[in-house]
């Protein structure tokens, strides 16, 4: 063992010092060499049994497989050579023998690793002349998760992450050899909030996703890293869109706050994003006006009601950005009192958070403050509201209470001027995610090529109170404005962001 | 590659008057007319010089012609595409649409176009959707002239694409023994 | 009585200039068309009507209904004036021709002078249109129309007056008399029918000397902004022009009426021979026309220029002299 803890081993006659105590896959994916594997995942215990990995280890007379074989000093590993390879091509071949040809219906097609990996090891050709085995397909496993015994290649990723992630321990392997099938403990449908993941986990076609089904195919798609905001934990995302319409959402790796997971109500939280009730143009006075005209309604609806007292009430689903746009309007006309709504439930300890949207720490930041439980029966002269685009809204008598009202809404609300809202996908920006980390979450649709974003049109409405503002032209630049503004957010850049988040620097508490 | 110059051949006197090619030239013209009026009244059944009457007379379309593509179905009548899509990833107007849908939980195919639309404006007729087709359920078939009022009518749907298609005999019937 | 006569006189104007000659130009679009076709190994236009004869009409109505633009750099009056100024000589020059045995619309002994100077005029409505629309390619199309004509007017006429040498006569009515008495000029003044065919395609704006629409050069020359009736009446000239040129060709070489080796009977019937005979004749050369187009291709500018002035006028100078000897050698 060399020195504090490496070790320094040759992998297809590269060098490489590695950590010790890894297995063979990772310290080869260290050295930019992909060893096959079906069965292994970094998160999971090793289980050894789809032996795709096989790799020849010097002085060791069988292959071994890289997933269970952890490195040690001065090790000499060949992944490519004729004898590896042709006992892939073997291995690729029994897998292959029992599987259906379904990749025409099988919605894994594209992102299948079986696809992959007979591509690039299988010999091309079967020699299997018998009937392939038959098995259950189309079984559902409870209503987000979809079984196809026959595609299943029996690596019991699926299994080990209920056990060892999720907790919940449901599905195990029945019968024996070739008619070994999984089955779900109980009445076959499957309960953990996070059984969804299982559909990443899944090399194969052999679990799908209820809601995704039949969709799209993937290589239609395009795929933005963002963020969920079903939550205040923020878990990393690939949103996958197509034709300007979300269609799924994927964890994304981020060691630092959801590693390989996420949960299933976060995963399933878009539908609002494609609702066709969601409105595309202002109206001022309950009449279609494009944003200049609803804008200047607006403003002349906020002035007005300056000596009167204006109430303000941000969403905690808007990102940092936009509520620094809100807080320069505030500042503009003046405004005293601003809250924000921040919905709450429950949590567990492994990546549901209890308060359920993404950005109450951006709101903090930004000045605003918790809205009362209790709301004081003050009356307003006009009403400046964001309103959550779910599960909170603002309680019907506190709007009554003001004369006038201006209302960002998904959907239609009633008010005088009533601004079309934008969902997180449609837009650049940040938040402050659990454990204040800055966050970016990107744009990967336009819902409606007409629609502007909340940060333009609160930045376009400054503009029209103080004729001295000028807004930021892109989300970044604003952000960089809000860096240089906020010591909280001192020395950050969009870039230092960047995919995986970046802590805030400094003490102060928002949670 | 320098300039070039071209001589100008030298004519003779006959050349130049011109009327010898002339008079040629019109024996030449007058043959072909009378050629064409020969084969207009059928004479000695001889039809040579003229063209093929189109609307009248067409051709008669090679098996691996590659007109309209269209949808076919096996010979138990069940439509073959699957809706993989691939023939709309593989398309390179982006003339074809899918649509897809669940069969009921009984049915071994699970997935079928709900919705499939070509639009023959923009097919170009390159028959990659055959070549692509894992199922063979799509071929160009021996449509070559579509002539309609409305634009919308070259948006061809699925009713039309099956109707075009016909049945073709499969041999494996594969989803029938799943 | 002279009340009678008018009526007839009017009567056989209408017939000739507004029915048998547009009639007949109607029936050479067809014939242009199907003929070309042949010559080409098709068919031509054989869908309207029986093996297509109502093709003519078809294009007729087409003409009518076809939106009649102006365009709005025209000079406008000329602009409207000039395919009427194109037609209406290619009508009138008719007027002289001796149709059948004694019959013309208009008596006159001084015949050939009068459709000279008429069908000079022709070349005002092309040069007047080219120029009126404003646009380089018909004004381009107008200058080639006027220079063209005025260089070939001279071969004509030239080579018209070896006839006048032979019959003495300028009356087209007794040209054709004379030679129903000695034989047709033809064969007397072989080569200057030659330059009369020539300079006459030359005149009429017929391939291979259509340099002032060709196409391939000027877009369509002068009728190049023209729509709707209007082309349609340039067009109609052009095939007018053609009538007329051929019926000259007829009646000043090819002995007009006269049949050979045939007496006609006298009255009526040998009336209807005679005319049959003429057009007959001028059908012949009409087909000339079309078959010369469709075999040889245009001249360029300068070559037909060349042609005019250097080998044309000359050689039709040099047989006036010729026939002038011989006339008054053969008068000793
Ligand atoms: S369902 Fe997928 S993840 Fe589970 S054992 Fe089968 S192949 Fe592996
Ligand atoms: S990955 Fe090593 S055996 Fe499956």
């Amino acid at each position: 063992m060399s020195d504090n803890g490496h070790v320094t081993l040759t992998i297809d006659g590269k060098e490489a010092t590695v950590p010790a105590g890894i297995n063979v896959i990772e310290a080869a994916k260290q050295v930019g060499i992909e060893v096959p594997h079906y069965c292994y995942h970094p998160r999971l215990s090793v289980v050894g049994n789809c032996r795709v990995c096989l790799c020849e280890i010097e002085g060791v007379g069988q292959l071994q497989i890289g997933c269970n074989t952890l490195v040690r000093d001065g090790m000499v590993v060949n992944t490519t050579n004729e004898r590896v390879s042709r006992m892939r091509e073997g291995v690729m071949e029994f897998l292959l023998i029992n599987h259906p040809l379904d990749c025409t219906i099988c919605d894994q097609a594209g992102e299948c690793k079986l696809q992959d990996y007979a591509v690039d090891h299988g010999s091309g050709i079967t020699r299997f002349e018998f009937d392939k085995g038959k098995k259950p397909k189309n079984i559902s496993w409870g209503d987000r998760v979809v079984f196809d015994a026959e595609r299943c290649i029996l690596c019991t990723r699926c299994v080990r992450f209920l056990d060892e992630i999720a907790g919940t321990d449901e599905i195990s392997i029945d019968h024996r050899g070739e008619k070994s099938q999984l089955v779900v403990r109980g009445d076959g449908k499957l309960t953990s909030p996070y059984q969804m993941n299982i559909i990443d986990l899944c090399p194969v076609g052999a679990l799908t996703s209820r809601d995704f089904r039949f969709k799209s195919r993937v290589w239609f798609m395009k795929f933005t890293p963002t963020i969920d905001t079903s939550d205040a934990r923020g878990c990393n995302v690939v949103a996958g869109t197509r034709d300007n319409r979300m269609l799924r959402m994927v964890p994304r790796y981020n060691p630092n706050v959801n590693d390989y997971w996420m949960s299933d109500h976060g995963r399933l939280h878009y539908a609002f994003v494609n609702d066709e009730d969601r409105i595309v143009m202002p109206t001022a006075g309950g009449k279609p006006a494009p944003y200049p005209v609803a804008l200047s309604r607006a403003q002349a609806v906020l002035e007005g009601a300056r000596d009167e007292g204006i109430l303000c009430v941000a969403s905690s689903y808007m990102t940092n950005e936009e509520l620094f746009a809100l807080k320069g309007v505030c500042d503009a006309l003046g405004v005293e009192d601003r809250y924000f709504l921040l919905p709450m439930g429950e949590g567990d300890d492994l990546l549901i958070h209890p308060e359920k949207a993404p950005n109450a720490r951006g709101c903090r930041l930004a000045g605003f403050r918790d809205a009362p439980d209790d709301w004081s029966s003050q009356e307003f002269g006009a009403l400046l509201y964001v309103k959550p685009r779910e599960l909170i809204e603002l309680p019907a008598e506190v709007i009554e209470r003001c004369k006038k009202k201006v209302v960002f809404s998904l959907t239609k609300h009633a008010s005088d001027v009533n601004i079309p809202l934008t969902t997180w996908v449609e837009k650049d920006g940040t938040m402050v995610s659990a454990g204040d980390r800055v966050q970016c979450v990107r744009q990967g649709m336009v819902y409606e090529p007409t629609l502007l974003t909340e940060r333009v049109v609160l930045d376009r409405l400054h503009t029209l109170l103080d004729p001295a503002f000028k807004g930021a032209s892109t989300a970044v630049l604003a952000f960089q404005r809000m860096a240089d503004e906020h010591p909280a957010l001192d020395g950050l850049t969009w870039l230092s962001v960047g995919l995986l988040g970046a802590k805030l620097n400094k003490a102060e508490a928002l949670a | 590659m320098g300039t070039r110059i071209v001589k100008r051949p030298k004519l003779s006197f006959m050349e130049r008057i011109y009327l010898g090619p002339v008079v040629k030239g019109l024996g030449m013209t007058i043959g072909h007319f009378f050629g064409t009026l020969r084969d207009v009244f059928n004479w000695k059944n001889k039809k040579t010089a003229i063209t093929m009457q189109y609307p009248e007379e067409r051709w008669d379309f090679k098996d691996n012609f590659r007109g309209a593509p269209a949808l076919v179905m096996d010979q138990e009548q069940r439509g073959k595409c699957v809706a993989c899509q691939i023939c709309e990833f593989v398309c390179p107007p982006k003339a074809i649409t899918i649509w897809p849908t669940e069969f009921d939980e009984t049915n071994s195919v699970e997935k079928y176009p709900d919705r499939f639309e070509i639009d023959m404006l923009r097919c170009i007729y390159c028959g990659f959707c055959e070549e692509a087709c894992p199922e063979e359920a799509i071929f160009l078939v021996k449509e070559a002239e579509l002539v309609h009022a409305d634009k919308r009518d070259f948006i061809h749907d699925k009713e039309k694409l099956y109707e075009m298609g016909g049945i073709r005999n499969d041999r494996i019937m594969k989803w029938k023994n799943k | 009585m002279l009340f009678v006569d008018i009526l007839w006189k009017l009567l056989e104007i209408v017939l000739v200039a507004a029915v048998a000659l547009p009639t007949t130009a109607a029936l050479l679009v067809w014939a242009e068309r199907r003929v070309s076709a042949f010559m080409q190994d098709r068919l031509g236009p054989n869908r309207v009507g029986p093996a297509g004869l109502l093709q003519p009409i078809a294009d007729l109505l087409k003409f009518i209904f076809k939106e009649d633009v102006v365009p709005g750099h025209v000079n406008k009056a000329i602009y409207i004036l000039a395919p009427a100024l194109s037609l209406v000589p290619a009508l009138l020059a008719f007027a002289v021709v001796p149709y059948a045995r004694d019959m013309a619309i208009l008596d006159v002994n001084v015949g050939i002078l009068y459709v000279f100077s008429v069908s000079s005029i022709a070349v005002y409505g092309i040069t007047l249109g080219g120029w009126a629309s404003n646009s380089k390619y018909s004004l381009l199309g107008g200058v080639r129309a006027s220079a063209q004509m005025i260089s070939y007017e001279l071969a004509l006429g030239l080579s018209v007056v070896p006839v006048l040498l032979v019959t003495g006569e300028t009356h087209l009515g007794r040209i054709v008399e004379w030679q129903a008495a000695n034989g047709w000029l033809v064969l007397y003044l072989f080569p200057a029918w030659i330059i009369f065919l020539v300079s006459s395609y030359a005149e009429t704006n017929r391939l291979p000397f259509d340099c002032p629409e060709a196409e391939t050069e000027l877009v369509a020359g002068y009728h190049t902004e023209y729509s709707s009736m209007k082309f349609a009446l340039f067009f109609l000239a052009e095939y007018i022009h053609m009538i007329t040129a051929s019926a000259l060709t007829v009646t000043l070489f090819f002995g007009g009426w006269h049949v050979p080796f045939f007496t006609l009977p006298e009255g009526g019937w040998g009336t209807t021979l005679s005319c049959l005979a003429f057009c007959a004749k001028t059908g012949f050369f009409l087909f000339l026309f079309i078959w010369v187009r469709w075999t040889l291709p245009r001249f360029r500018y300068d070559q037909l220029m060349n042609l005019g002035w250097k080998i044309l006028l000359p050689a039709s100078l040099g047989i006036i002299m010729l026939t002038a000897g011989g006339v008054a050698l053969l008068a000793d």
